[in-house]
């Protein structure tokens, strides 16, 4: 979203109140989408409420005045919900998105008088939607003498499954009696404020002999309550021994899913609770089994949440390890810029210190290109960010996509702790939101479609991210249809891009999906067509010095690999030369350096034999016609790794490892293939960084050519 | 009011009369006085609540772990002459079916008690 220009004194601190508002609206968006699949805990909901409170509390600074009004009202109803005056209905996540996005819009768009008409009336839609819940609880303020018509059967409250009394769980802390409290005082007087239709003491925590200390509290208390009185009345009976306890009241009304909220907060198992709360008559048949399959796909999620705590406490350590310094990003690119060129520096100096034989000086010498390999680390992880910041957008643009599409998808993210540098995230954002959306429309098939092949009615898209041997890797898998590679190849032919038979291998005719313009898609959608719009997928990827790759099986789904580099600045390489040219390799995708004769090799085809197996090689010196001055040297073999395959490039001198600044080709250069940037050696020397995918797409691009 | 624990060995297991206050200052102290009661497996254990004057979460938790423990060493706790003060309290907390006891209610207690739940009359 474009951000408005604000006159120059202000801009700074607007920056900052846009960047925060971003922050925490993202935090929103992520809590109300989890929201729709789990009732939220009392963490959610504070940090739901303290994100509005904050955005009300700065956008007043600015007098952002409709700002201010609407977060007034989500706000009002995030307090009653978080402070359980009102029971939490799922209902609610769909209308607090829709403020969400509102606040998105009005945070980016004040002063008032820059709103549109048509969207200060869908605020006051919006607003409108909160109202019955807001209702709801101005009624409870009611006094107790006009609220009797309207809490229990309030309208907005789901129909039938729903309980008809107040719900009291009162668990009183271990140290009660100690200081000086009883719980059964607490309980007499509630009888004063209505009638206990159901008393059950839970003993369920009353340990054995050896454990029982009889000066600590074991009990536990499940009321069902009659009473004409309001909530806060109710809760003012507690009042006293309500922060030495565990106590939670649902006002007549909440259905199952606030019971089963309440479960999960509640010591015992689940199915006890049932039990006791239909004893108590506050689940009948009906609704005990509505709760109970509201359980079952919590157990069924089971794994996906221990996942999720496996990855959480993580989080949550870092969150928790000092204070976070917010640092514009562009303070730490130059500083990265520096020390680039401090290494390139120290590596010159390096040079000319081992020429001398002044050993201190050489110690020295040591000494400061460890600590700046150190500093360098250090400020490249500057730079890295966690990429499950920028997986979680996608929750909502599937579910948005879902819904447009009549499709039940899931999004599966895993390895959201993976890290990458900040420039390559931003950069990724278009090329992932496209192909999520191509596996929405095209790859997964609808509910129906899906029941009709024995599938689960929701497809699944999962989004994974690794490090493997310095790439970032990113997958984005779809359970659904698979690409057809008869059409494909179809249309490529009637597109007169190909001739000839379909190749045995799918992958070879999946590249023709990144043909500019080419789609199989018989009708294109809102959403998307499959292939439309890939060629620039495939442009960005390519941009960030990364590869794509498609793989494919009917009705199993597809995988759309990306490979990245970790980051953008520095990389580890391999220096060679062929006649008077230096070239750097990427190190991660070194494996091995041999001897290469023409005899050892099969020159006609290209062919390299290494232990038992042949590799496809090129030789530097035909792509890269050398001065006739520079005499052929002894030739090596490097062999590298591309993706699962090796490939073998045959150069002259072999100088090791290096690290080495990459500085960007500038515009010319933009159509040079094989080529991602250059380097400046320490003595001056420019370096080409080769760019290996493309290096070896293009010699087999060329070598067809020749072969037609 | 400091607790009273009177005892005697029968053929069935033991007699006992709690008397006094079975409330959070005391309950130690009932404690102690069971761990030195030697119960056999499979005897029984009557006590008599007729001498309870006051009665507070502490001690019904205590009558609860009781019944708990009975169950764990294998003998059988039963309660009986329930004065005034316990009973409002296994009212209050739908206890009477969780004893399993019968309780005799005196007509002069019956206004005072409604039994509305924990009876499976309720």
């Amino acid at each position: 979203m474009e951000r408005k220009k604000v006159n120059m004194d202000l801009s700074e601190v607007i920056d900052a109140y846009f960047n925060e508002s971003d922050e925490l609206l993202r935090d929103m968006e992520s809590i109300l989408l989890r929201m729709e699949k789990e009732t939220p805990d009392s963490d959610s909901l504070n940090a739901l409420f303290r994100a509005v409170h904050t955005i009300k509390g700065t956008s007043g600074m600015f007098s952002f005045e409709e700002t201010v009004k609407f977060t007034h009202i989500v706000e009002n109803l995030l307090d009653d919900l978080r402070e359980f005056k009102i029971p939490f209905h799922k209902q609610l996540t769909e209308i607090l998105l829709n403020a969400k996005d509102h606040l998105e819009y009005l945070v980016h768009t004040e002063p008032k008088s820059e709103i549109t008409k048509d969207r200060l009336e869908s605020g006051k839609a919006i607003l409108d939607s909160l109202s019955p819940y807001l209702k709801k609880v101005s009624t409870a303020e009611k006094p107790a003498s006009e609220e009797k018509s309207e809490t229990i059967e309030s309208k907005h409250i789901p129909d039938k499954d729903t309980i008809p009394y107040f719900l009291i769980s009162f668990r009183p802390n271990k140290n009660v009696f100690g200081h000086g409290l009883d719980p059964i005082s607490f309980l007499t007087y509630l009888r004063k404020l209505g009638e206990i239709k159901f008393l059950k003491t839970i003993t369920a925590e009353l340990p054995a002999i050896e454990n029982y200390n009889p000066e600590e509290s074991f009990l536990g208390f499940e009321i069902s309550f009659q009473s004409e009185s309001s909530l806060e009345k109710i809760q003012k009976v507690f009042e006293f021994i309500e922060s030495d306890s565990f106590l939670h009241i649902l006002p007549p009304g909440a259905n199952t899913e606030d019971i089963s909220y309440l479960a999960g907060q509640l010591p015992e198992e689940e199915i006890f609770l049932g039990n006791v709360w239909k004893e108590m008559g506050i689940l009948n048949e009906e609704t005990l089994v509505s709760y109970l399959n509201h359980l079952k796909p919590e157990s069924q999620n089971d794994s996906q949440t221990k996942k999720e705590q496996e990855i959480l406490p993580n989080q949550k350590e870092i969150q928790t390890q000092g204070t976070i310094l917010k640092v514009d990003s562009k303070r730490v690119d130059l500083l990265i810029n520096r020390v680039g060129e401090l290494v390139v520096s120290a590596a010159n100096l390096n040079q000319l210190v081992s020429n001398t034989d002044d050993s201190n000086l050489q110690e020295s010498s040591f000494l400061v290109s460890r600590l700046l390999n150190e500093v360098r680390e250090i400020s490249l992880k500057l730079r890295m960010i966690q990429i499950g910041d920028i997986f979680q957008k996608y929750q909502r643009n599937v579910r948005d996509l879902g819904k447009e599409l009549k499709k039940e998808i899931n999004l599966h993210i895993v390895g959201k702790e993976t890290e990458l540098d900040r420039n390559i995230v931003d950069k990724l954002g278009d090329p992932l939101v496209h192909i999520i959306r191509n596996a929405c429309d095209h790859g997964l098939e609808t509910p129906e479609e899906r029941i009709g092949q024995g599938k689960e009615r929701a497809g699944n898209i999962w989004l994974n991210a690794y490090h493997d041997t310095g790439s970032v890797v990113i997958e984005i898998k779809d359970d659904g249809k698979g690409i057809q590679s008869d059409i494909v190849w179809k249309k490529a032919l009637e597109k007169k891009l190909v001739t000839g038979n379909k190749p045995d291998n799918n992958e070879e005719v999946y590249k023709l999906l990144f043909h500019p313009g080419f789609s199989t898609a018989t009708s294109i959608t809102n959403v998307s067509g499959r292939g439309v719009g890939l060629d620039v997928v495939q442009k960005g990827i390519e941009a960030l010095r990364g590869t794509i790759h498609i793989q494919s099986s009917p009705n199993k789904g597809s995988v759309f690999t990306i490979r990245l580099p970790l980051t953008l600045a520095i990389i580890e390489g391999f220096l060679v030369s062929v006649g008077s040219s230096l070239y750097i390799i990427p190190m991660e995708m070194v494996l091995e350096c041999l001897d290469f004769t023409e005899e050892n090799s099969d020159t006609k085809n290209n062919y390299f034999p290494l232990r038992g197996s042949l590799i496809p090689y090129i030789k530097m010196r035909d792509i890269f016609p050398q001065n006739a001055d520079y005499e052929k040297k002894r030739e090596n073999i490097v062999i590298v790794r591309m993706g699962e395959n090796k490939a073998g490039l045959v150069v002259e001198q072999l100088f090791g490892e290096f690290q080495t600044v990459i500085k960007p080709m500038g515009n010319v250069f933009h159509n040079v293939k094989g080529v991602s940037g250059s380097s400046i050696l320490a003595d001056g020397k420019v370096a080409l960084i080769l760019d290996l995918p493309s290096l070896f797409e293009r010699t087999v691009y060329l070598e067809k050519i020749r072969a037609f | 009011m400091d607790p009273v624990l009177k005892f005697r060995e029968v053929e069935s297991g033991i007699e006992s009369a709690w008397e006094g206050y079975l409330t959070i200052p005391y309950v130690s102290q009932w404690k102690e006085k069971l761990i030195q009661i030697k119960t056999k497996p499979g005897s029984s254990w009557n006590v008599d609540l007729s001498g309870i004057q006051r009665i507070d979460t502490a001690g019904i938790q205590f009558l609860l772990f009781l019944k708990k423990y009975s169950s764990d060493k294998n003998f059988e706790l039963k309660l009986h002459n329930h004065s005034l003060p316990v009973l409002k309290i296994f009212d209050l907390l739908g206890l009477v079916n969780h004893f399993g006891d019968k309780v005799k209610i005196k007509k002069e207690y019956a206004n005072e008690l409604t039994f509305a739940y924990g009876t499976k009359k309720g």
